[in-house]
This record gives structure tokens, sequence and C-alpha cells, in this order.
């Protein structure tokens, strides 16, 4: 099977690897010194059982690697407008695209029923350029759950002991290229999922992102440090109950206490991804992660008190950084 | 009357060319590029009423300027303790030492009478080396109005006409040596005021640092780029109601509605000083401005949550900057 990771970084380069352990054909779209390093040594994932190298074609240019059975994009949430205009040498006429992002996809409402079925977001596909380059047809979704970073060019440590990925059709179904791409990952030891309601996956893993990164971008610490403070802790906690409360009125029931979430991660010395990007100059992904989430709100009627002025906060500093600036 | 400002920054080099103008014997405690300019070229001050020029006596070493008829120290609180370390030869029996400082200041108890009479605040004065060095019986408290900033070293400009100094006895009573040092100060045409309650003036002050300070550290941002968000201006709002009733608390009526307070706040393009320390990597007065205030809401048992969440971030920024560390212990 002819794969293509549209987006090496610490995610894409872990799935890379995985696809390859798994005796796919793998090739990689990346940039800079990560393509570089690919193209002289390879690409090396640590992982907890050990490491994987494999050799994938890599190319900054899609034009390079030709048609594939199936394209992966993990890419931040910012970059989607180059993916979109970059992606169309990869696709064949049943190439499906899977979007293994953070936050609200800009295909959420796609065959979502209801009355809002098929509403753009304007603010993950801005012009409606992801849209019209690989449209709904393709789009498989995706949800990841790896804590993977680059400490080197070429080099991916991933540090969750387990790993998982959830891919789902925008419809339900248990689709045969799902179930193929699945499979896929699979053969190279990275558990991997069909859900068949991948919404309620992302509102999951989105109540992590809204528990501890509007905080830890407030407090510019890792979680340990920033959850040691029970006021913080308390904050992050109505977080994510209104988060889960955006959710379920959406439809969408997530289960658990928000307080184990918190738990979960209040002892990781680990920083979240958007304050590594603040940390390292990298744009942000406010809008997936925090702008659309609270629209949603708004639009549904729910008051999130306590997410908004942490969100407030935190989308007022990403702009000071000129790392973000919202949709006109 | 022989008066030291200790530390002559924007406020403290602003208040010595006053004391200068109305004929005190002044000197000035200063360090680096501002010390140097000031002994070489004299201190300026451009004020909106004319250009004010003085040669203080200056010294990093206050044993150089020995001994003082008052002390008006104008550091940042994350400076008291070298303040404590060195005061000592300006003091004489009876000098008086007025502290012009934002937030609460280290001798808030001292005098205070009722419940709550002498308790400590070990954070503002580690060791108690204040409380040894200086000592209440010659304690002022001192609140500071005027917008000032260093332009280059020697030199300072005024921005706003109505600068005052508000000085007042820890125990209430309008003393002679408290109405005499206000007195110097007006004479060279700032406000110069002695009052009974000064107490009242720093919860006042305190009140407007509290209410947009946090919120622009927390978002980097000017005043009126954070308030333009409605979230952030609602939480200003919050916070003023929440310091208000602490004040209210300890006795102080920090008169009327908030929200107008917030809504001139939001035309102004202005950057607290405490961001601005934030920003220039200068020790910020976590203590003094928020954790400080945290504590007195403890003591009287007044719920600030929204105050409490603020605070609670905007220290981790200042001790993941490096700019502000917890006490041990």
């Amino acid at each position: 099977m002819r794969i293509c990771i549209y987006g090496a970084g610490a995610i894409g380069g872990h799935l890379a690897a995985r696809l390859a352990k798994g005796g796919a054909e793998v090739s990689v779209v990346a940039r800079g010194a990560q393509l570089e390093a690919i193209r002289a040594r390879g690409l090396i994932a640590r992982t907890t059982e050990g490491p994987i190298e494999c050799r994938p074609r890599a190319a900054a240019d899609p034009a390079e690697l030709g048609p594939q059975d199936a394209v992966v994009v993990t890419t931040k949430a910012p970059a989607l407008p180059g993916v979109a205009a970059g992606i169309a040498p990869l696709l064949g006429p049943g190439t499906p695209v899977a979007f293994v992002t953070n936050g609200i996809p800009w295909w959420y409402f796609e065959r979502h029923g209801g009355p809002r079925d098929g509403e753009h977001i304007p603010e993950m596909d801005p012009g409606g350029a992801v849209r019209r380059a690989i449209g709904v047809e393709r789009t498989i979704g995706g949800v990841i759950y790896s804590a993977c970073s680059v400490p080197e060019p070429g080099v991916v440590e991933v540090t969750s002991r387990t790993s998982k990925l959830i891919l789902g059709e925008p419809d339900g179904a248990r689709s045969d290229r799902a179930m193929a791409l699945a499979g896929a990952f699979k053969a190279g030891g990275l558990p991997c999922s069909v859900s068949a309601d991948i919404r309620t996956d992302l509102w999951a893993k989105l109540l992590n992102n809204l528990s501890n990164g509007p905080v830890c971008l407030l407090t510019r610490q890792h979680m340990r440090a920033t959850f040691a403070d029970p006021a913080i802790r308390a904050a992050a906690v109505r977080a994510v109950e209104e988060g889960m409360a955006v959710a379920a009125a959406m439809g969408r029931t997530v289960a658990g206490m928000a307080e184990d979430r918190i738990n979960l991660s209040a002892d990781l010395p680990h920083k979240p991804s958007i304050l590594q990007d603040l940390e390292a100059g990298r744009p942000m992904e406010v809008d997936a992660l925090f702008t659309v989430p609270l629209r949603l709100a708004r639009e549904s009627g729910v008051p999130t008190p306590t997410l908004s002025l942490l969100v407030a906060l935190a989308t007022k500093a990403a702009e000071a950084a000129g790392l973000y600036r919202p949709v006109a | 009357m022989r008066i030291c400002v200790y530390g002559a920054g924007a406020i403290g080099g602003h208040i010595a060319a006053r004391l200068a103008k109305g004929g005190a014997e002044v000197s000035v405690v200063a360090r680096g590029a501002q010390l140097a300019a000031i002994q070489a070229q004299g201190l300026r001050v451009l004020a909106p009423d004319g250009v004010l020029e003085s040669q203080p006596r200056a010294s990093a070493d206050p044993a150089d300027l020995g001994r003082q008829d008052a002390v008006i120290v104008t550091v940042k609180a994350p400076s008291l303790s070298q303040v404590a370390a060195g005061i000592t030869p300006l003091l004489g029996p009876d000098t008086p030492v007025a502290f012009v400082m934002n937030g609460i200041p280290w001798w808030y108890f001292d005098r205070l009478g009722g419940r709550l009479d002498g308790l400590r605040l070990p954070e503002l004065d580690p060791g108690e080396a204040l409380r040894r060095a200086v000592g209440i019986p010659r304690t002022l408290g001192g609140v500071v109005y005027s917008a000032a900033t260093v332009v280059e070293p020697g030199v300072v400009r005024v921005q706003a006409e109505d600068g005052r100094v508000v000085l007042g006895e820890p125990d209430g009573s309008m003393s002679p040596r408290l109405q005499a040092l206000a007195a110097a100060i007006a004479a060279g045409g700032m406000g110069g005021q002695a009052v009974p309650d000064i107490r009242q003036a720093i919860w006042s002050k305190l009140l407007g640092n509290l209410m947009t300070g946090l919120l622009c550290v927390l978002s980097r941002s000017a005043m009126n780029e954070v308030l333009a968000i409605p979230a952030a201006r609602d939480a200003a709002i919050r916070i003023g109601e929440e310091v208000k009733a602490v004040a209210a608390a300890y006795g102080h009526d920090l008169g009327g509605a908030i929200a107008p307070r917030v809504e001139r706040s939001m035309r102004l393009p202005h950057r607290p000083s405490i961001l601005q320390d934030l920003e220039l990597g200068r020790p910020m007065e976590v203590e003094a401005l928020w954790r400080a205030p945290l504590r007195l809401a403890r003591e009287v048992g007044v719920a600030v949550p929204t105050l409490e969440l603020m605070v609670a971030l905007a220290s981790q920024a200042a001790r993941a900057a490096g700019l502000w560390q917890p006490q041990e212990g």
C-alpha cells in the first residue's frame, strides 16, 4: 500500500515509521532540516519498545512522490492552506485523505446530519481551499494520542508508552478504505481503531487540549508546575466541564469525570504542544483548539465563563507573540 | 532639610528634582548609568511645568551621603532587602523613612489597631531585615501618582501634570515630621499631601494596579488591547469588585462603581509597569502587588476567586520568566 505522510514532524514522523515497520510503501512530505536529515540518514522513531528505523521517500514537493493509495495529513492546522495548494499530485481518483489534526476539523459538519449539516468552518479552511483541493468524498477524520517530539532532525522521540490512533469516516461508516488504513498502522505496532463516531473522539481529545492548553500558555510552565496551584487546577476542571457541556450540546457525550482528566496530566512535566509552538515561535493552533470550540459554545447557548476568560487572555498573548492572527 | 531619595529611577528622580526645587538639600542613592549621569551632568526632569535641573549629591553607597533629616525610599519592592542592608549610615536617631511604593507595604499591620494589629508579612520583609534596620518608629507610608520614565541616564520625563505624593503615619497621626516632609515635596511644585489614613491611598492605587495589571501581564498586551475583549473586561470588573470588598473589610471605602473605571482604562494604550518589568526582564513586584492582597483577603475571610486565579497564573508566568521566586517555607 502506497501511503504518504504529509507533514513529517513529531506525530507525522512517528506515523511514517509505524507504516514502514508494517510493510507499507511510505513517503513523506517534509521541509527544511527535517527533509535533509530524512533524505541523508532516513527516519528514526525511538519508541518505548525500541527504535524503528526506516528510509521513506521524502520530498518538499508532492509532485516527486506521485499518486498514493492513501494520504495522511499530520501538519498543524495553520499549515492546511499549504497542504491544499500542494496535495493534488498525491491524489488518484480514489485516494482517501486522513486528517490527523487537533481541535475541530474543517469538515466537522460534513455528513453530520441535522440542521447544521454541511455548514462550513471558515476559521479552519479560509476561502474553502481544502474543500476544493481535497473535498469531503476523500476525507477521513483522525485523532492521535502520542506524546512525541523531534530532539534532532530525522529523529522522533515517542515518550508515551501507549500511543493510539483513531480513524473515522465523517458519516460513521466502517469503510473498507478506513479499515485498510487502520490495518497498515496496526501492522506497524500502533493500535488503531475505526470509530463509528469520530466526532466524539475529537471532542474527547479536545477536552484534554482545553484542560491544559490555555492555562499552560498563561503560566508558560509544564503541566505539573501549572496544576500544582489549587486555584489553577480548579479552573482547569471548570474548563473541562464547560467543554463537556459544549460537546453535549453538539450531541456528543464524552464519558468520564472532568477531574479524572486533569489528574491524568497533572503530574506530567510535559508542555502542551501549543505552548511548545509558542516557545519555538511556530504558528499556533488557536482557531482549531480554542476559537472554533468557543464559537460553537456561543451558538449552542452554552455558557463557558472560565474557558472564555482563559482563552481570551491566551489568544491575546498568541497575537502579541506574532504567532496568531484572528480571521477577519 | 537634608533629604535622601533612595532609588533614583523615574519616580525617585522626579521626587528628588521637586525636593531640590523646593529648597531641600537633596542627595540620591543610585546605581549604574543613572548614577554616573547624575554625578557627571546632574539630574534633568522634563515636566509639563518646565525643565527642572538639579545637582543632587549622588552615590551608590549611602555611607558617602551621611545622616539625613528624612529618607524617601522609591525602589521597587524586590530591591528592599538591599535598602535594608545599606540604609544605616543615612539614619540619625530620629530620621523618618518614607516608603513610597506600590502594593501592600511590609508594615501594613503595624499600628493598625484591632484584631490583626502587628501581623507580620514575611514575604514583604524576608528575615525582617527592614524591621531591624529601619523599624516601625521611623516608618512612614507613601503612595505616588506620577507617570514618569527615564528617557536616558540622568533624564526623567514626566507625562502627567497632576503628579502627587501622599504620605501618612502607620498610626494615622498628623505628626510634625510627616507634615514637614509633605511640605518639602509640595514646595517644589509637585502635590505633596499628608493624610490621616495612608492605607486608604494604598488600597485606592492598588485597586487600579490589580484591575488591569494582571490581565495585561497574562495577555502580554496594553490595557486598551486586552480590555477590548468582553471576557477580559468582565474579569477586570470582577477583580475590581473583589478588591473593593477586601478593602471594605479593612474599613476602606474605595468609592463608586468599578465599570466606569474599567471603561476609562479601555482607552489607554498603556503597558502597566509590571508588564514592562516582565518584558525588560526586571524583577517583578509579585509579592507586594499580587500575592499580599490575597493574604489580606484570607485574613478577613473575603472570597476573591477571580483575583486568586489571575494571581496564580500570573505568578507562575513571572516565575517561568525567572523574575520571581516563591519564598522558601
